[in-house]
């Protein structure tokens, strides 16, 4: 996306390192220009992962606040936005296992989709005479590809995210997961695969 | 290669991470097998999906929330800071002043009114326990470190060898023993002055009436020895300079004891400690020989010129 785009080039890295310095050297204020910069982004890896927004601002809010609690640490050999990303994304794992731990705790909704065993959704197909994909309002196809995206198991469903959403490369994604490059890309096709796959079960013809 | 070979090199394609032999495979079957590029298709369009997913916007003031926390943090953390390093910046040394104030002030009550519980508590034997008779051995052994000569003198034959040998016994002691033999030293009694008792610290005020009766009764059934008149209130005082009072005190006490005599009072202060005590006039040089011993003697003053008798005598024990 072109907006994306846009951000990354308004953030560079040299950029957040001066305020990252200044941060570390206890200038709180600093800080408050790398949130205004990278909350969004997080906000969103994260809400694609958690798939609840607001359990994705709970999140967002947590990784800053480690993020500031460990800025000392940062010794500048990934980009801050890299860095924070992979705070991000733990944080998210983390709540992720708390909703689904929660959610077992609480019973299943009638509305939550019936899960198989194979941890794919059953819903009821949808007529093939109709294009469906025409019918659905482009918010509840997006809503239904969120859904997609959170019957995933959680490996695939970050290196979707990060590569096809967020579109980080795989060096960058490397770095945000500490896995190599041949299983993220192995992980991203399955990941691919099992979505156009899913989506397909849920909306009919792509 | 078959459909299924071509579907696993799919994404890769897709990707452009493949060879560029299998590249040109992939494509040459793409062309002729529909099935595989509705599969292609599809993974496009699948991938355009999550492209074309919308950004979320944050919440208002969703900076200042979060920075809310972090500055909250930095708070937390510069106050840790500022305990560590100036432990006496905020509330801190109120409560340690008070901790302070309150365990000094125990202290102080328990050095000054300590001791003098405990000889309350104590039950006096000599008021309780002892008849006229026990009182009057009791007398008897006191002067006889100071008076056997002379009591010898004047009744040789009354004064029991045994009630001699029991003066270098500590004075609870010899209550006791007292109890047990009362006959033996009755016989003996030799008759205090009445100034001489006087001197003699009663520690429970309640006992003294008591006491003062019996020892009217003991003086009305005593004959009285010429010397009486001659026994005047007499005292030294003096203060011992030590590295250690608790061990000076110690010490003294010690001395004190081996000469069989009785401590009258203890005044223990923060710094000092007083001790009162009746000691024979006779053995004073070697008494101020061994306190010498035990640290610097001081103020050294003295209203009595006796050699005879039992002289009060008042050590304060200071730090040098």
């Amino acid at each position: 996306m072109s907006k994306r785009e846009n951000d990354k080039r308004d953030s560079p890295q040299d950029n957040d390192n001066h305020y990252v310095a200044l941060c570390q050297m206890g200038d709180t204020n600093a800080f408050q220009v790398l949130v205004e910069r990278h909350q969004k982004k997080m906000l969103n890896i994260a809400y694609r992962i958690t798939g609840d927004y607001e359990e994705a601002c709970e999140t967002v809010q947590e990784a800053f606040l480690s993020a500031f609690k460990a800025i000392k640490k940062f010794r500048g050999e990934a980009a801050f936005s890299t860095w924070l990303t992979g705070i991000t994304m733990n944080h998210a794992r983390n709540r992720l296992k708390k909703m689904l731990s929660h959610s077992h705790h609480e019973g299943m909704s009638i509305d939550d989709p019936i899960e198989t065993e194979t941890g794919q959704i059953l819903y009821d197909h949808p007529s093939q005479e109709e294009p469906i994909i025409e019918q659905l309002e482009k918010k509840e196809l997006q809503a239904k590809v969120q859904e997609c995206i959170g019957t995933l198991d959680n490996e695939f469903r970050e290196v979707l995210v990060l590569r096809d959403i967020q579109e980080f490369s795989y060096d960058e994604i490397h770095d945000i997961l500490k896995i190599p490059e041949g299983t993220i890309k192995s992980r991203l096709f399955r990941a691919r695969e099992a979505l156009k796959n899913c989506l397909k079960k849920v909306i009919g013809d792509l | 290669m078959t459909c299924k070979d071509i579907e696993d090199r799919l994404a890769a394609y897709q990707e452009e991470t493949i060879t560029p032999e299998e590249k040109a495979l992939v494509e040459a079957h793409l062309s002729t097998c529909a099935k595989c590029s509705s599969v292609l298709a599809d993974l496009k369009k699948t991938v355009d999906l999550l492209k074309d997913l919308p950004e979320v916007e944050p919440p208002p003031w969703f900076t200042q929330k979060i920075m809310a926390q972090v500055r909250e943090e930095a708070e937390h953390k510069d106050s840790l800071l500022k305990k560590l390093f100036y432990p006496f910046h905020v509330k801190i040394p109120i409560e340690v002043f008070a901790t302070l104030f309150v365990v000094v002030l125990g202290l102080y009550v328990y050095k000054t009114t300590g001791p003098e519980m405990k000889v309350v508590q104590r039950p006096p034997p000599a008021l309780v326990e002892i008849t006229p008779k026990d009182e009057a051995l009791k007398y008897a052994e006191d002067k006889a470190k100071v008076d056997t000569e002379e009591f010898h003198q004047k009744e040789p034959a009354s004064q029991p060898p045994a009630s001699i040998e029991r003066k270098k016994i500590a004075v609870e002691t010899m209550l006791e023993r007292k109890q047990e033999t009362p006959a033996v030293a009755t016989p003996a009694l030799p008759a205090p002055t009445r100034s001489l008792t006087n001197e003699k610290d009663t520690p429970a005020p309640a006992g003294v009436s008591l006491r003062d009766e019996r020892e009217k009764k003991l003086f009305q059934a005593a004959p009285r020895p010429e010397k009486v008149d001659v026994q005047k209130p007499t005292f030294i005082a003096l203060t011992l300079s030590v590295e250690d009072v608790a061990k000076a005190s110690t010490d003294v006490e010690k001395v004190l004891g081996e000469s069989g005599t009785l401590i009258t009072k203890e005044e223990f202060r923060v710094d000092s400690q007083t001790l009162v005590a009746y000691f024979p006039a006779r053995k004073l040089e070697q008494l101020l020989g061994r306190l010498r011993n035990i640290g610097d003697v001081k103020d050294y003053r003295s209203m009595t010129e006796a050699t005879e008798g039992s002289i009060q005598v008042t050590i304060q024990i200071i730090p040098k």
